[in-house]
């Protein structure tokens, strides 16, 4: 049918992928750029601030082993470089905006939406709500990329200069860790989507598995002889890769585990659920959804 | 080749936990016809729908769009279905032009002549943001999105809900347009004049059950006849009468409604010396009273759809 052709029908559209990932893009820029701007300030300072040896070892003295401090901003770990510096300055901020942007932007490209009642008119599509689902996440996804290549290309930058002297490599991994707490946490954000009813519980529920992390995160960092639970947080296993000061890649397994898993079951989960409805505290769903419908009872 | 049917149902139910949406439904909708979908708010509508679209899953039964089972691959059957649902939700940092753009794409096909058409028939600016529409012309964006995909199949959940009377003309009229280029048209409504001017046939929903399947002919032949007498003096009591049912009397003017035989209620105003008689069609407002009573409920969704 000529009619048809001249329609332009497409097949499986990606839209809500696209339409995902220009909305998830736009604030992973923001923080890209500022997570970009950190490291070239810190790492292009260090050489001036504390030009002899005897001043960075004072660094390192004075600010590498205390426990109260590491319980805050995460393990210090050679203060003396210039790539110990930047990681435990940085760390211990990036990796918390990281989370905490990555389960904002999940709950609110997913739950939001469906809360709102625009998942309904892209669930109309081409679609169904398990594919609607990954497709949203392959978009948050998308997001995640923007946030660590602006990351990644700023660190990069910086290692050019003679006195930093990072390696790419370095730098990339530098990268990856800042941004993994994003990766994980969208794929958190993404699940509680499924499991809570709102937006705000969505929030609440994420917020609390962040705030647990962050706890055992803190205590393994305090005491010496806990440092082995920075292994069941998330949030230490970002702090273990360590990639200017004896790199430990392996570390990035988990973070990558996590991240798949968290997603998968995201994705599972939205395929058997009904639209509007969440697994945790199913028949308070229904009931507001049968409140909204029956108005007038008959 | 045999024609398959734009919508099938079979035995389609939907239970949210003890509480049951929509009773076992059998529906069928033809390609080319508009039905319309009648019920009062909450009698499972748009939980019928839902079922349709696959969006949530059905406790029991099949539903088919084009042959094409909805609930098990919606992704497939949705190829030939526009939707319009009942709340006219959209991005409200979009402007019309940008969501009818998104829309196009959900959707899969437009046809932008037409849509431009659309556009200036509803008289829609499309060029303002949706937080600055009112919810009538959200409502447009929604009909035009749909109305310009060309769907096979339109289904449409309350579609007219916020446009005025002068939209509403519009919209009867691309919805004939549709129907006269062979599309389907499933018309959820609780606007009894919008069904009786647009539908083929008409299914009546209450308490989330299929009660009543069949053209506005057919339905009337089931139905009451409504007569209004007027006497030259006092009105005698027509409540006993067989088959008489909802007496008005308002002076020597008595309305009333008849089921079945007319010849008692005959006898017993030419016995009452009947000065004048108008006896008539009863309309959909009307069918739908004899359905669900003359509640305070029915009398406040009739209120609210007038």
């Amino acid at each position: 049918m000529r009619r048809e052709h001249a329609i332009g029908e497409r097949r499986a559209p990606t839209v809500i992928a696209w339409l995902t990932a220009k909305q998830a893009a736009r604030s992973a820029a923001v923080w890209g750029v500022l997570f970009g701007l950190l490291v070239l300030q810190d790492a292009g300072s260090y050489h001036s601030n504390y030009p002899t040896l005897a001043a960075r070892e004072t660094l390192e003295r004075n600010f590498g082993h205390n426990a109260a401090l590491n319980a805050i901003t995460g393990q210090a770990r050679r203060l003396d470089t210039v790539g110990g510096w930047v990681s435990w300055r940085m760390f211990g901020l990036m990796i918390i905006i990281g989370a905490i942007w990555g389960l904002l932007t999940a709950s609110r490209l997913l739950r939001k939406q469906e809360d709102a009642g625009r998942w309904e008119l892209l669930l109309a599509g081409q679609t169904a709500r398990r594919q609607a689902t990954l497709q949203a996440i392959a978009g948050l996804a998308a997001g995640w990329v923007v946030l660590w290549a602006l990351t990644a290309a700023f660190t990069v930058a910086v290692s050019s200069r003679s006195a930093v002297g990072f390696s790419t490599s370095g730098s990339l991994l530098y990268a990856t860790v800042a941004t993994a707490s994003a990766a994980m946490f969208l794929a958190i954000g993404a699940l509680a989507s499924q499991l809570a009813g709102t937006r705000r519980q969505a929030n609440g529920l994420a917020a609390a598995i962040l705030a647990a992390c962050f706890l055992i995160r803190m205590v393994a960092d305090a005491v010496n002889s806990l440092g082995w639970m920075r292994w069941i947080s998330p949030l230490g296993w970002a702090e273990n890769v360590h990639p200017f000061t004896g790199s430990q890649p392996l570390a990035l397994l988990p973070i990558a585990l996590l991240t798949i898993g968290a997603a998968a079951l995201a994705v599972t989960l939205a395929g058997r659920r009904d639209l509007g409805t969440a697994v945790l505290a199913r028949r308070e769903a229904v009931n507001q959804t049968l409140v909204c419908s029956a108005v007038p009872q008959l | 080749m045999t024609t398959v049917a734009a919508i099938r149902t079979l035995g389609l139910s939907k239970s949210f936990g003890d509480v049951v949406a929509l009773r076992p439904l059998d529906l069928e909708v033809s390609e080319g016809e508009v039905l319309g979908y009648l019920g009062p708010n909450g009698a499972g509508k748009t939980t019928t729908i839902r079922c349709l679209l696959g969006m949530i899953r059905a406790t029991g039964g099949r539903a088919e769009i084009f042959g094409v089972d909805a609930q098990r691959n919606p992704a497939e059957a949705h190829r030939r279905v526009a939707y319009v649902p009942g709340e006219e939700n959209l991005w409200p940092g979009l402007t019309g032009s940008q969501t009818l753009h998104l829309l196009g794409r959900v959707q899969g096909r437009v046809d932008l002549p037409y849509q431009q058409e659309l556009v200036e028939r509803f008289k829609l600016d499309p060029s303002k943001k949706v937080r600055a529409y009112s919810k009538g012309n959200r409502q447009k964006v929604l009909l035009i999105a749909a109305l310009s995909s060309r769907a096979d199949l339109l289904i449409l959940d309350e579609p007219t809900s916020g446009l005025d009377p002068l939209m509403e003309e519009v919209f009867r009229e691309s919805v004939g347009e549709a129907r006269a280029r062979g599309q389907a048209v499933f018309l959820s409504s609780h606007i009894l004049s919008e069904v009786e001017a647009l539908s083929d046939r008409v299914a009546i929903l209450r308490a989330e059950e299929l009660v009543e399947v069949g053209t506005l002919a057919e339905m009337r032949h089931l139905s009451a006849l409504s007569i209004d007498a007027t006497f030259d003096g006092a009105p005698p009591d027509l409540s006993r009468i067989p088959g008489v049912s909802a007496v008005d009397v308002e002076g020597n003017h008595v309305g009333c409604q008849v089921i079945g035989s007319v010849e008692p209620l005959l006898d017993a105003l030419v016995a009452s010396g009947v000065h004048q008689l108008l006896s008539r069609e009863p309309s959909l407002e009307e069918l739908f009273l004899a359905h669900y009573g003359r509640g305070p409920a029915a009398a406040q969704d009739i209120a609210h759809a007038a």
